[in-house]
């Protein structure tokens, strides 16, 4: 009865708005609904002959389009430099595509995915591990992509931690960590608002963790080892103000959302900077990559001669940092965490009329764009 | 416009084109104006949820998929989310009375007094923000914004035959708040 009755509704109204019914030729059309239809067609047209309320205001539409247009551009410079950001050495590419297609049957067998859990560079399961890596992100939900860059930042962190105590700086597991951290920057703008918070803080702790471990091999590293780890620690400050930014943009109910006029100021929590080593680099050229496997000085108790690090003649820029800018971040977009209101601009609350002159639909005076 | 010609143009959009960008935006941006300010009916609130409906799109644009939907479906789905955000933002701060927004928004204060005359000061969008959200948005959808029933299916994500009884619950449901 009620599903006749709805496609009686809308074929009359159908007809009605294209022009070949009326109300009434629509009534005498269906007598037995006639009084139900009456109340509703009747309705219906109630709506559709309100007049609208006035379009949005030119000088701000305007200045909205002025502002996506910018943040258009900026998020196209941010992809252009990604490539960049994240540099992976050939062979390491190479091998984890072959290891990809082997970690798949491992995972069906599963022992020896498990066993790989916890190996370390250089270990014969290692590329295993990795490779669970890459298909668990491949399939990673996109909200859960976040969770698994920060995971794999502080499995590089502490590979690389434990590698140092046994005599070995992999550096280009620093270069990993920025890549991983990097990611999660780039993506936490894309969560909803609840995984924000919890994912930047996430990330602080993170680096809290990196910038102590950092700092220490820092002091007893030498030459261009401890350049590499001074690099690190100044990329991981850079992104610390980042984060800083983005917690300040995703505070709880109650501050400002986004508006068309220029942004507020941040207001967020900011991160005190992390106390400079007082070991200085030892020069502002940044070589290229030196041998993952460079050695630093062992302390002073247990020294013993240890080779040098290779490292490119100088002269040659480091390209192997991969962080963003700091400030790359973009403060002209302040988006406003869901659910909340313009407190700086007084207004009624959702669902209510302002105090404005009455009007048909929504009591809405129809007011002439500006010129 | 044509579904090929949107499609063009959120292709061109999406490598960088702003002109494109531009001509997308000019092409929606009343409608959704529209749409927000009937469902909050206020100015302020309408032009800010329009503007975080266009950036979302912007930073969403790289993964946007055309599943045969218009674009403005999209972006209505976009500015639904972002009402139904405020709402609960309001109602976890509890600064909207929800359950009586009919009383705030008649309340007019003049030089005498302050009136409140429901029958003098009802207004056919007060009446509608007291429909459900899915009534709101068919009412709106289909005769302020003029969508067809298969267009309203895809930005609500429901079937033809929910929206068309949709239509009539809300329809059947103003014709009551209006009259009383």
């Amino acid at each position: 009865m009620s599903d006749e009755l709805d496609a009686i509704l809308d074929g009359c109204l159908e007809d009605i708005a294209a022009g070949r019914e009326t109300i009434a030729s629509c009534l005498r059309r269906y007598p037995a609904q006639a009084e139900q239809l009456a109340v509703l067609l009747k309705t219906a047209e109630h709506v559709r002959a309100a007049s609208p309320p006035a379009p949005m205001d030119i000088d701000k539409r305007l200045a909205l389009e002025s502002r996506l247009l910018q943040r258009a551009e900026h998020l196209r410079l941010r992809a252009a430099q990604r490539p960049a950001a994240r540099p992976v050495p050939a062979w390491r590419r190479r091998f984890a595509v072959v290891a990809a297609s082997f970690a798949m049957i491992v995972v069906l067998i599963g022992s020896a995915v498990s066993a790989s859990a916890s190996t370390m560079p250089g270990d014969v399961l290692y590329p295993v591990k990795r490779a669970v890596e890459q298909v668990r992100l491949t399939f990673a939900a996109e909200h859960q992509q976040t969770d698994l860059h920060v995971e794999f930042a502080r499995r590089r962190l502490r590979e690389f931690r434990v590698l140092a105590e046994r005599g070995e700086l992999a550096t280009d597991l620093l270069d990993e960590i920025s890549g991983e951290t990097t990611a999660v920057l780039q993506q936490v703008p894309a969560l909803p608002q609840d995984r924000q918070q919890a994912v930047l803080t996430s990330l602080v702790d993170f680096q809290d963790q990196q910038e102590q471990v950092l700092k220490v091999i820092a002091s007893s590293a030498q030459g261009d080892a401890q350049a590499r780890v001074m690099t690190a620690l100044a990329d991981s400050e850079a992104k610390r103000k980042q984060v800083a930014d983005l917690l300040g943009r995703t505070a709880p109910p109650g501050d400002s959302p986004a508006n068309v006029s220029p942004p507020p100021a941040a207001g967020g929590e900011t991160q005190p900077a992390p106390a400079k080593p007082t070991v200085k680099p030892v020069s502002p050229d940044r070589p290229s990559l030196p041998d993952p496997r460079a050695t630093i000085a062992p302390p002073a108790t247990a020294r013993k001669p240890t080779p040098k690090a290779e490292h490119t003649p100088p002269g040659q820029a480091d390209k192997s940092t991969p962080h963003a800018p700091p400030g790359q971040v973009d403060k002209a977009t302040p988006h406003a965490p869901p659910g909340q209101a313009n407190k700086s601009i007084p207004h009624a609350p959702p669902g209510q009329g302002g105090k404005s002159k009455p009007h048909p639909l929504g009591e809405k005076p129809t007011k002439a764009p500006k010129p | 416009m044509r579904q090929q010609d949107e499609g063009q143009l959120i292709q061109r959009a999406r490598q960088g084109d702003l002109t494109a960008l531009s001509e997308l935006y000019n092409l929606h941006v009343d409608r959704i104006y529209k749409y927000v300010w009937y469902r909050t009916g206020d100015d302020q609130t309408a032009e800010d949820i329009t503007a975080e409906v266009f950036l979302r799109a912007i930073e969403g644009l790289a993964s946007y998929t055309d599943q045969g939907a218009p674009f403005i479906a999209w972006l209505y789905r976009i500015a639904h989310a972002r009402i139904i955000d405020l709402w609960r933002g309001a109602k976890r701060r509890q600064t909207a009375p929800l359950d009586d927004p009919l009383l705030q928004d008649v309340l007019v204060e003049t030089d005498e007094a302050i009136e409140i005359d429901f029958l003098q000061h009802r207004s056919l969008g007060a009446a509608l923000r007291q429909l459900t959200d899915d009534q709101q948005n068919v009412i709106i959808l289909k005769f302020v914004e003029g969508l067809s029933n298969a267009e309203i299916a895809q930005v609500l994500e429901k079937t033809e035959g929910a929206v068309k009884a949709l239509q009539r619950r809300a329809l059947a449901t103003l014709a009551r708040l209006l009259d009383q």
